[in-house]
């Protein structure tokens, strides 16, 4: 990773590169976090829509068969009604009405003990269409006590009809029935207008269960129906089915959400709610029916319904990503391309500041800001190869004449101790010259008479000259000191 | 060769009647006695006990081959005894009491319960003791004779409304109240999502109703005759229910197989609720001891109780009960 950014610190044209990427990021999470959150809505009501036609669909086909049920019970009630007179005629009725309802799978018309005293405590005429035959019978006995059995026992006591939950008959003898069912059962009244017994037809819950099946509205989805007790009459585990209730789970661990949606479907209510089933995030809407008090939801895990928002997410982020890196890549070429004078100036750059004034700087056909800078450059590069050619002229010349000033000084320095010396050694020069003028001169005064005159002027002609050629020879030398001071 | 042959099968013929020998001397190898035994409800947890003992082989190491029945919904445990289709029967104490003053002399071989599971749950959130003249469901299997005593000592005047089982009639609004029990009906109530206020329930073991419940009947002359059997049947079925109380777990598993078997419509959770709850009320209120026996002083205040409201003629004894 360090090194990832060091080697991005180093390349301009990397940092540059993502810079736009991440700009472009930056402008895509923003408009994709908008578009997303508008899109699961979407979808979400889409599916909202589609689960509750779909159950409205469901509890409307129930209710209107179960409805048509009622009907013909209540027509054949009124049969059964005016021939409480005729019992055996019960027997008959009640094959008669599962051969006009093929969908109900029993029919029993149950009567008080001992209404019929003649039949004793028990009568009660049931028929059973086993999907071949109709098979009728009286099943009252001291093995099947009916008078104590729901299907007979709510509705009288509630004095109206009533859809009893469905249960598992374990009759031992006569027609034994297999199945577990559900039964419309309403009190059959005298003309008097007393309850005497109970009209209960029986519809198997597999049928139910038939009908609730074909409402999937989704591939994973799944019915599930509650009895008035919360009993699961519809689910896909079959081992729930029947045996358990939606409640059940939380007596050993509390779930507030799955009580919630039971109360709520238990009270009758309509809704949706979204739950954790089974480690998935499910969403769960529900209804009730209008006949049976029971109610069913339709469970579609939120992986289904958001199914559609998924694959749209997963396009545009591979679409995204895809088109970054590649954007990622544009930029790295196009703008190394653009920056390579630049590169080539830096080595140029590095190369001057190691001294090497002369190098070439490349010259390119470009018009932009990096043309004119590599012109400019060119041009600069040129002028400070050309002052520093100068200045190295310069230098060397003004070594040069340092060189010669130091010898001129050297020079100096000599004459001037040479001069320093004939200054020094002059007067002494001059002194036996001046002497023997002096003595010559006093030679002639005192010996005027005698002295040969000739040979003193001589003499003294001769020290003269000698300090004459003295003279001049200080005199070149001052004027010579003098030029050459004038020439520094 | 000749001569070692004759020997070697004269030894293994006198090796093999030894051994059948001692095969028949051992009491688990003899051909065990039949013993059927009805409970007093369809296959659940309340039987576990029972249930242990056979599959854990007591019952066999007893000399005995129980045979395990359940009832159907609608039939009578007592009717299967009179036709001698079963040999015990599960029912009451206070069921047992009206029988034998009926004049069917029962006998108590094993005693399950030792408190009452009564609860009367009020169906519209009422304190049952406000309820004078409501509807109140009971079991038409085994009549809750404690809350017609109950009725008639308070002076309450339920109409009774016999049913045969589950919550639906109650759920469904035709009573005012159900009588229930602690381990099945009420965990039911639960389980269907009712909410019960404490105030709604009349516990019967709170109010000086704390009478056994369910044991093991047969009939007397039955029990004279097979004495020893009995007792090596109630012997094998506490230890059943000792090896319950120990592995609680391992029993439910037992339970939920017989459930299956029987197509009990209940699920695990139920039965593991009902087993705690059964467990929790063979523990005796003063000794804290599982005891599995009789107690004299609940026959008694019961068969009293009973006297009081009419429905025995004459009281009827411990040592009657127990078979003394």
């Amino acid at each position: 990773m360090n090194r990832f950014f060091t080697a991005l610190r180093r390349s301009l044209s990397a940092r540059l590169s993502f810079a736009v990427v991440l700009f472009v990021a930056a402008i895509f999470v923003g408009a994709f976090g908008i578009m997303f959150s508008e899109a699961r809505d979407l979808v979400s009501e889409k599916a909202w829509g589609k689960a509750t036609k779909t159950l409205e669909g469901t509890v409307l086909h129930i209710d209107n068969t179960l409805r048509h049920i009622e009907v013909s019970s209540d027509n054949m009630l009124a049969v059964i009604e005016r021939n409480l007179e005729k019992p055996d005629s019960m027997f008959s009725i009640s094959r008669q009405v599962l051969i006009n309802n093929p969908e109900l799978s029993g029919c029993s018309i149950s009567f008080d003990p001992f209404y019929y005293k003649e039949k004793g405590r028990y009568f009660s005429a049931y028929s059973y269409n086993n999907g071949d035959t109709i098979l009728t019978e009286q099943e009252g006995t001291d093995n099947y006590q009916y008078h104590c059995m729901d299907w007979y026992l709510i509705p009288k006591l509630l004095d109206r009809p009533y859809w009893i939950e469905p249960f598992l008959e374990n009759a031992t003898e006569g027609i034994i029935v297999k199945d577990i069912f559900s039964s419309y059962s309403r009190p059959i009244h005298d003309t008097k207008g007393n309850s005497v017994g109970t009209f209960s037809v029986d519809i198997r819950l597999e049928w139910f269960t038939r009908m609730i099946a074909k409402a999937k509205p989704y591939p994973h989805s799944f019915c599930v129906m509650l009895g008035k007790g919360g009993t699961f009459l519809v689910h896909p585990d079959s081992t729930k089915l029947f045996y358990e209730t939606i409640f059940t789970r939380t007596l050993e661990e509390p779930d507030s959400v799955k009580t919630a949606i039971g109360t709520s479907m238990l009270a009758g209510e309509s809704g949706h709610k979204i739950v954790n089933y089974e480690g998935e995030l499910c969403h769960i809407f529900y209804k009730p029916f209008k006949n049976t008090g029971w109610s069913v939801a339709i469970v579609i895990p939120e992986s289904d319904i958001l199914a559609p928002y998924y694959r749209l997410r997963g396009y545009t982020l591979w679409i995204s990503a895809t088109g970054l890196l590649l954007l990622l890549l544009f930029s790295l070429v196009t703008i190394r391309k653009s920056l390579k004078p630049l590169q080539k100036l830096a080595e140029t750059t590095g190369r001057i500041s190691e001294g090497d004034f002369s190098v070439t700087v490349a010259d390119g056909p470009r018009v932009d800001e990096i043309g004119q800078l590599q012109r400019s450059f060119t041009i600069m590069q040129q002028s400070l190869n050309s002052y520093t050619n100068e200045l190295r002229s310069e230098t060397t010349t003004l070594k040069e004449r340092h060189k010669e000033l130091l010898e001129a000084y050297e020079h100096a320095k000599e004459d001037e101790r040479m001069k320093t010396a004939v200054l020094h050694k002059m007067p002494d020069k001059m002194a036996a010259p001046v002497a023997k003028i002096l003595t010559t001169a006093q030679q002639v005064c005192d010996q005027m008479n005698t002295l040969d005159i000739s040979e003193a002027t001589n003499t003294l002609r001769d020290n003269a000259e000698q300090i004459t050629t003295l003279l001049d020879e200080m005199i070149r030398a001052a004027q010579e000191e003098r030029r050459q001071a004038y020439e520094k | 060769m000749t001569y070692h042959k004759p020997q070697l099968h004269r030894w293994f013929s006198y090796a093999f009647g030894v051994l059948t020998f001692l095969f028949w001397l051992t009491p688990g190898s003899a051909k065990a006695e039949q013993f059927v035994f009805t409970t007093a409800w369809v296959a659940q947890a309340e039987f576990a006990g029972y249930y242990i003992a056979k599959e854990k082989g007591f019952y066999k190491q007893a000399g005995l081959d129980v045979v395990i029945q359940h009832p159907t919904l609608t039939s009578s445990t007592f009717h299967r005894l009179q036709t001698a289709e079963t040999n015990a029967i599960m029912i009451s104490m206070v069921s047992a009491i009206d029988f034998i003053s009926q004049g069917f002399p029962l006998v108590n071989i094993f005693q399950d319960s030792m408190n009452s599971s009564n609860i009367l749950v009020s169906r519209w959130d009422n304190n049952p003791m406000k309820m004078k003249g409501e509807k109140v469901a009971i079991f038409n299997s085994d009549p809750s004779y404690l809350a017609m005593i109950m009725s008639h000592r308070e002076k309450m005047d339920y109409q009774w409304v016999r049913f045969t089982s589950n919550i639906n009639l109650f759920l469904s609004g035709a009573v005012d109240a159900m009588m229930t029990v602690s381990y099945n009906e009420f965990i039911l109530l639960q389980q269907a999502g009712f909410k019960m206020a404490e105030e709604s329930l009349y516990r019967f073991s709170e109010h000086g109703y704390n009478i056994q419940e369910n044991g093991v009947y047969v009939m007397r002359d039955y029990y004279l005759s097979h004495r020893d059997e009995c007792q090596r049947f109630a012997s094998a079925t506490r230890k059943g229910w000792e090896w319950v109380a120990a592995h609680p777990d391992e029993a439910l598993e037992i339970v939920m197989k017989y459930v299956r078997r029987f197509n009990t419509p209940t699920n695990a959770v139920m039965q593991k609720l009902m087993l705690k709850e059964v467990l929790r009320l063979q523990i005796d209120r003063d000794s804290k001891r599982r005891e599995f026996r009789v107690r004299r002083d609940m026959v008694e205040k019961a068969s009293q109780m009973m006297l009081e409201c009419g429905m025995i003629k004459r009281r009827v004894t411990y040592n009657e009960l127990t078979g003394q």
